[in-house]
């Protein structure tokens, strides 16, 4: 253990000397771009995502989201399942009776969380599961609908019969817990309560800070640079740590200005501790590459850059392969020509991101234009603000390859 | 002398420019002015994205409830101004889900603020939603966040709040 903090003490401090001159003008040999290459754009121009109701899930070569809320003018819900190697799509209906009116009921405006495993697709609203199954005709229909005692934020499939619960708010009680529920008996079988050391930030987003690769699941910290790798019992198998003394951490007096606030009092948390947060370095996501790679997203508040550490497992011990990749976005020149490999990853800006092989799937509710390649920033720009004037930001995913693991 | 002069009319040449800050100024996305009944009560909900979720469908609630029992109150939504026109879409899709369906709210933005101070940085509005009430009789009146959710998330509260201030 003693040794593998001296390994990344020492990555530490490789990264500390690589200084960034200016971030607006990234250099091309640390950009992502490098790495990932975008192969298919698809624009669902009908989907309008209204307070985040855009719900997404992966399992395997697939991605499934729906888009429904409250907004729909039925209460048939639409799914999509996109296959990422061939780009096809299948659209699924399912009636739920008046489930507009059991969102508003509990103050909601969509679905909480989706998840997929190949023959079923869990929708989670407030403390209700509803569970429906494919058929070999392609439709969808309803198994049953089951309440969960856990309070829980997201939600995967771990296997094809045991279901990922996890919690991150600093208003829930626990707040924070893994749950494995199986999805036979209809019960929790296993739980573990992670520290997650600022719990403060789950009010802010973009937050990832959990993922599953198979059988495997990630826990990452945000406050600090630290994450824990689980088996499919939850028992640990590594735990990663990096000490950076020049991290910057929320204050202590913005912690104690803001724990004086009730917990339920979000808006009143959030303003307290709006000034501060633009001020601290952060860990955003974490995602599981493949059983020996791994995606760390940062933001350095003092650059006020957010950069990719992509880690590797070798011998037993992780490694940074990849260090401080920055996607170099629409941070370039009005006249700069966007191309496919040099469109910005979405998960930068707060979308939705998948890593599923030597495949990258971002996935987009602002978008505006439904084919930005070969457009300049500055007809980007135009072509969005000219769209905007009349209609709303529709809902795009964008599906990369990428070399990160090579 | 003559500069003192100078100034105080080029003073009031620029006070005849201002808008009157009782005068409720409605523009829509474009930026576009558009009209409204300057002699009615209009009670004006201020919004923007990172309002409380539970606050603004209560409050809009009763303000639709006082809306229904006096017709001659216009009730709008308005919406924090933006050079990018994506965040003012952006926040008008996400006030859309508070509207019920079969009530029409008319939305505005806080744009134009050129000429005079916007109402986000006139009134300090920092946490919404908020209410301006602008009177028939040119007044203008403002109730906080504060004053509304500060304690409690209380509907009679809120509702003579807003009644006593139209003077109900």
């Amino acid at each position: 253990m003693f040794g593998l903090i001296l390994v990344l003490l020492g990555l530490n401090t490789v990264a500390q000397t690589k200084v960034i001159e200016n971030p607006n003008i990234p250099k091309i040999e640390n950009s992502i771009s490098e790495y990932v290459s975008v192969d298919t754009i698809l624009s669902f121009t009908n989907e309008v995502a209204v307070n985040r109701s855009l719900k997404s899930c992966k399992w395997e070569n697939e991605i499934v989201f729906t888009n429904f809320n409250t907004n729909k003018n039925s209460d048939t819900i639409v799914i999509y399942r996109i296959n990422i190697v061939d780009a096809n799509v299948d659209t699924f209906y399912v009636y739920e009776k008046r489930i507009r009116e059991r969102m508003k009921s509990v103050y909601s405006s969509s679905f909480d969380a989706i998840a997929y495993n190949g023959s079923k697709i869990v929708l989670n609203l407030y403390d209700e599961l509803y569970v429906y199954e494919l058929d070999s005709n392609h439709k969808l229909n309803k198994i049953g609908k089951y309440t969960v005692a856990e309070d829980f934020r997201e939600m995967a499939f771990l296997n094809d019969s045991v279901l990922v619960f996890v919690q991150n708010y600093y208003s829930a009680s626990p707040q924070t817990a893994i749950y494995l529920y199986d999805m036979l008996e209809h019960k929790v079988i296993n739980k573990i309560f992670p520290h997650f050391n600022t719990p403060l930030l789950s009010f802010f987003s973009p937050q990832k800070n959990f993922d599953i690769y198979e059988n495997r699941i990630l826990w990452a910290n945000r406050g600090e640079y630290s994450f824990l790798l689980f088996d499919r019992d939850l028992k640990k198998l590594d735990s990663v740590s990096v000490v950076n003394k020049n991290w910057k951490q929320l204050s202590k007096k913005a912690k104690r200005k803001a724990s004086k606030i009730k917990k339920t009092h979000a808006p009143d948390i959030i303003y307290c501790l709006n000034k501060g947060y633009n001020n601290i370095d952060q860990l955003q996501f974490a995602y599981i590459l493949d059983t020996n790679h791994m995606a760390i997203g940062v933001h350095r508040a003092k650059e006020n850059v957010l950069y990719i550490d992509v880690w590797y497992r070798i011998g037993g011990e992780w490694k940074i392969k990849h260090n401080a990749l920055y996607d170099d976005g629409f941070m370039f020149k009005p006249e700069r020509v966007i191309r496919r490999n040099t469109l910005p990853l979405g998960f930068l800006g707060g979308s939705k991101v998948y890593f599923m092989d030597n495949k990258l799937v971002s996935i987009s509710d602002k978008a505006a234009v439904e084919n930005p390649i070969n457009l300049s920033v500055k007809d980007y720009f135009m072509a969005q603000n000219k769209y905007l004037e009349t209609n709303e930001y529709f809902v795009q995913i964008f599906i990369y390859s990428h070399t990160l693991t090579d | 002398m003559r500069y003192t002069i100078v100034v105080a009319i080029l003073f009031f040449l620029n006070m005849g420019m201002v808008y009157p800050q009782n005068h409720l100024k409605v523009y829509n996305i474009l930026g576009q002015e558009i009209t409204y009944k300057p002699d009615a009560t209009n009670i004006v909900i201020c919004y923007n994205t990172t309002s409380c979720h539970a606050c603004m469908e209560l409050l809009l609630h009763c303000c639709i409830e006082i809306r229904r029992q006096d017709t001659s109150v216009n009730l709008y939504v308005l919406l924090e101004g933006s050079k990018d026109i994506g965040v003012m879409r952006a926040s008008t899709t996400s006030l859309s889900s508070y509207v019920p369906r079969d009530e029409k709210i008319e939305v505005i933005y806080d744009l134009n603020p050129i000429k005079r101070k916007s109402y986000f940085s006139k009134y300090h509005i920092s946490m919404s939603p908020s209410v301006l009430i602008f009177m028939d009789n040119k007044k203008t009146k403002y109730i906080s966040y504060e004053e509304m959710f500060g304690k409690s998330y209380d509907k009679n509260k809120i509702n003579a709040l807003i009644l006593n201030q139209i003077g109900y």
